[in-house]
């Protein structure tokens, strides 16, 4: 089993950097390409970076002084609904134009459009706002999920003034 | 007295006539009931299926029952209906040149479909990207798309 320099089992370890929660700057150095990096320090610091860690390990304590959140329980519903890995199923009118538009670009050629149109995400942050912009276009909770985004900044920014 | 027997068959026309169309107007009102309870019952039972069908992706991860394997578990649940899910598990390369699999389920209720791709990762090398996307969809129309990002060391 492959592990960390510092002996961790990176298995374990599921870790998720929520920019967009965070400010402005700091979600745009991360859509940065090369200069990215520096955006990962930054984000842990700021406590928008979690660590879904489903055993207790003695290194926690460690993680949570260095600014990381820790988490043993599953994302709730509006979190993963957030991220665009939960969603209900409906035949939303919002969604119509992508469905032709995917009814016309249909297969292979579709299939290498949306690949060679990805070199327009440049970092991995930008291209996981993509994918989540694009999903919840898709299934017509656009609308919900900035809702959603607003409440979760409110929410974050309560937890750091307490 | 002929004149009499016309007037009276014309009356008699004319009151058959009105119960044919109050009759008829009644059917309408019927149908029209029927249409509009058959409707409220339609959007009744939509709005209860859109409550209750949803679909979910889990994030990618190193299998731990498989070894040197990644993982992806989707959802789809819909009770008393038809469901379908397809799920493609992708694994993120130079531009073009990525691997994926892909697993489409059918099944009624509650469908699961797992996808895994053999690890590639090497010591010292950099984390992979691991994209898994859902298209799920039962058997009214409906449908919704999910998908998760993962960068593992596999």
């Amino acid at each position: 089993m492959t592990r960390n320099r510092d002996g961790r089992d990176p298995t374990l370890f599921q870790k998720t950097y929520e920019f967009d929660l965070g400010p402005f700057w700091l979600n745009l150095l991360a859509m940065i390409p090369v200069i990215d990096k520096l955006a990962y320090p930054l984000a842990v610091r700021r406590g928008i970076a979690t660590i879904i860690c489903p055993e207790p390990t003695e290194d926690l304590e460690k993680l949570t002084s260095k600014g990381w959140i820790i988490r043993n329980e599953e994302p709730t519903q509006r979190e993963l609904f957030r991220t665009g890995s939960f969603a209900t199923l409906s035949s939303s009118q919002d969604s119509d134009l992508l469905r032709r538009r995917n009814a016309v670009l249909a297969g292979g050629f579709r299939r290498t459009l949306f690949e060679s149109l990805r070199i327009f995400g440049w970092t991995e942050w930008s291209r996981t706002l993509i994918a989540r912009r694009y999903t919840h276009k898709f299934n017509g909770t656009y609308a919900s999920y900035i809702q959603m985004r607003k409440e979760a900044r409110a929410g974050l920014k309560l937890r750091n003034d307490h | 007295m002929h004149q009499s027997r016309q007037k009276i068959i014309l009356l008699v026309l004319i009151a058959i006539c009105q119960g044919s169309s109050e009759a008829a107007s009644h059917a309408q009102s019927q149908s029209l009931r029927s249409t509009i309870s058959n409707s409220t019952t339609q959007a009744l039972a939509e709005a209860a299926s859109q409550s209750n069908c949803f679909g979910r992706t889990d994030l990618p991860h190193v299998s731990t029952h498989f070894p040197n394997t990644v993982n992806v578990q989707a959802v789809t649940e819909c009770p008393g209906q038809s469901v379908t899910i397809m799920t493609t598990l992708s694994r993120k390369r130079w531009w073009l040149f990525n691997e994926s699999k892909t697993v489409t389920v059918t099944s009624f209720g509650k469908v699961k479909a797992n996808v895994s791709l053999v690890c590639k990762w090497k010591s010292g090398g950099s984390e992979i990207s691991y994209v898994a996307t859902s298209f799920h969809s039962d058997s009214h129309g409906e449908f919704a798309r999910t998908r998760t990002r993962a960068r593992l060391k596999c």
